[in-house]
């Protein structure tokens, strides 16, 4: 239990409630209804991820936001241009909206003033963290947050908890599949990244050249490449040119 | 590969121990920067690495040791209630004969460069974990850790958190205490997406509870 000024806030009995949820839905409200004293009239809980980069389902979006603000932003492709989206892949630390808003660019400030409009005005960001790279985040606001620093570290741990029990709820996140390349198709990107034409890779391998464009094209359809390019571009995001 | 080191089977590993005090000493020292009071350069051994003392080491090629963890028993002295007490200000400390405290949890990842295998490291120990404890007839574990790898275990195991999250200024992470209950499913799930990878899982370094061998005997005939 904390008690700090005016807000008296039970995470312990949340992190409890939200395990025992079984819904999203009622695992979004225990948490809203948590952070309630706080001044928060609206959550915003997601995946981060470059959209494109997903090729199957939908990322979690969830939000108590008007769902006016939900499908202007999406419309706008919001996630991309929020420069509080932008800082939270930067920090592995909770951030007040403020803080990232001073770096927005002009779209940037366009998208931050259009949530604004809706009484989103002031907001803490935290971003999920996972072993390897940010995985979402959970977005907090409301017209004027009555947060002390102190209450940030237990709010960020019922975040934590939130955003675990909703991927639970929710079943498995479509995170970019992962292509798996055999030794000649990784090869043969591995050289079209040096700039090697396929005859010139055909003369490194040993192979025909034949061989190396066909190889080139497996690996094309398996990272769903357009060109090959791409498709060294899409291998090197995956970490498999090494 | 992982396997678990016992007071029973130690002598078999004594070797393999010393490759992970010095894994332990890279890892915790060089890497996040940690400071270990009464260890020697190079080795991190302490006074929670005692005969009884369980490990489980994940193993590469050449018998590398890529990942371990310790679990300790917690009606003895272990690391939340002598050195992290203040951790657990939302609960006590557990002490139980059924609690036991998993630290030193780590991978290698100077030696892992891939994210898969790190990936496949941070599963077997895990499972490890979860195996023995099981088989010693624990039903709950607890450990303190920072932020990412806490998200990691709440996504594995049902947990609770022992207190807030405390900011570690050297380490630039905020760490937490919790404890997560240990069950027949959550392993039943924990071996299944790792027998999906692999064919050589080497635990049952010790009996299996009844409840466990006979799962693991459904899912062989499966």
């Amino acid at each position: 239990m904390i008690i700090n000024g005016e807000s008296e806030l039970d995470i312990l009995a949340a992190v409890r409630g939200m395990s025992k949820a079984g819904n999203a839905e009622a695992i979004v409200q225990i948490f809203s209804k948590t952070i309630e004293p706080l001044g928060v009239t609206g959550v915003f809980i997601g995946h981060i991820v470059d959209f494109e980069q997903v090729k199957h389902g939908n990322p979690m979006r969830i939000a108590t936001w008007p769902t006016e603000l939900m499908k202007a932003r999406l419309e706008k492709r919001a996630i991309i241009h929020d420069p509080v989206i932008s800082y939270a892949l930067q920090t592995s630390r909770p951030f007040r909206w403020a803080t990232a808003i001073q770096y927005a660019n002009r779209y940037g400030r366009k998208i931050v003033d259009a949530t604004s409009e809706y009484g989103l005005k002031d907001g803490i960001l935290f971003p999920i963290i996972g072993v390897e790279s940010t995985r979402g985040a959970v977005s907090i606001g409301g017209e004027c947050l009555t947060f002390s620093d102190e209450q940030i570290m237990p709010v960020s741990l019922l975040a934590n908890h939130c955003y675990t029990e909703l991927e639970r709820a929710l079943g498995p996140f479509p995170f970019e599949i992962k292509a798996t390349l055999t030794t000649l198709e990784t090869d043969v990107l591995h050289y079209a990244a040096k700039g090697k034409t396929a005859w010139e890779t055909s003369q490194i391998l040993h192979l025909t050249e034949d061989a190396v464009k066909a190889s080139i094209k497996r690996a094309r359809a398996k990272l769903g490449a357009a060109t090959t390019a791409h498709a060294v571009a899409c291998a090197m995001r995956q970490n498999l040119l090494v | 590969m992982a396997e678990i080191v016992t007071p029973q089977n130690r002598f078999l590993y004594a070797a393999d121990l010393e490759k992970m005090y010095a894994m332990r000493y890279r890892v915790a020292v060089e890497d996040l920067g940690w400071s270990i009071p009464g260890i020697r350069p190079g080795y991190d051994r302490d006074s929670f690495d005692r005969d009884d003392t369980v490990y489980v080491l994940a193993f590469g090629e050449n018998r590398d040791v890529l990942g371990c963890c310790r679990i300790i028993e917690t009606t003895r002295p272990h690391m939340l209630s002598e050195v992290f007490l203040h951790y657990c200000d939302l609960q006590p400390v557990p002490r139980s004969k059924t609690v036991f405290e998993v630290s030193r949890y780590f991978v290698d990842t100077r030696a892992c460069s891939s994210k898969d295998l790190r990936t496949d490291v941070r599963q077997e120990l895990g499972l490890g974990i979860t195996e023995f404890i099981l088989s010693a007839g624990g039903t709950h574990m607890t450990w303190l850790t920072h932020q990412a790898l806490y998200n990691h275990t709440i996504s594995v195991y049902e947990s609770e958190p022992l207190g807030y999250p405390r900011d570690e200024p050297d380490d630039n992470a905020a760490y937490i205490a919790a404890i997560s209950k240990i069950d027949v499913h959550t392993w039943a799930r924990q071996r299944r997406n790792l027998v999906r990878k692999r064919d050589d899982l080497t635990f049952q370094a010790v009996p299996l509870t009844p409840a466990a061998s006979a799962l693991q005997r459904a899912g062989a005939a499966a």
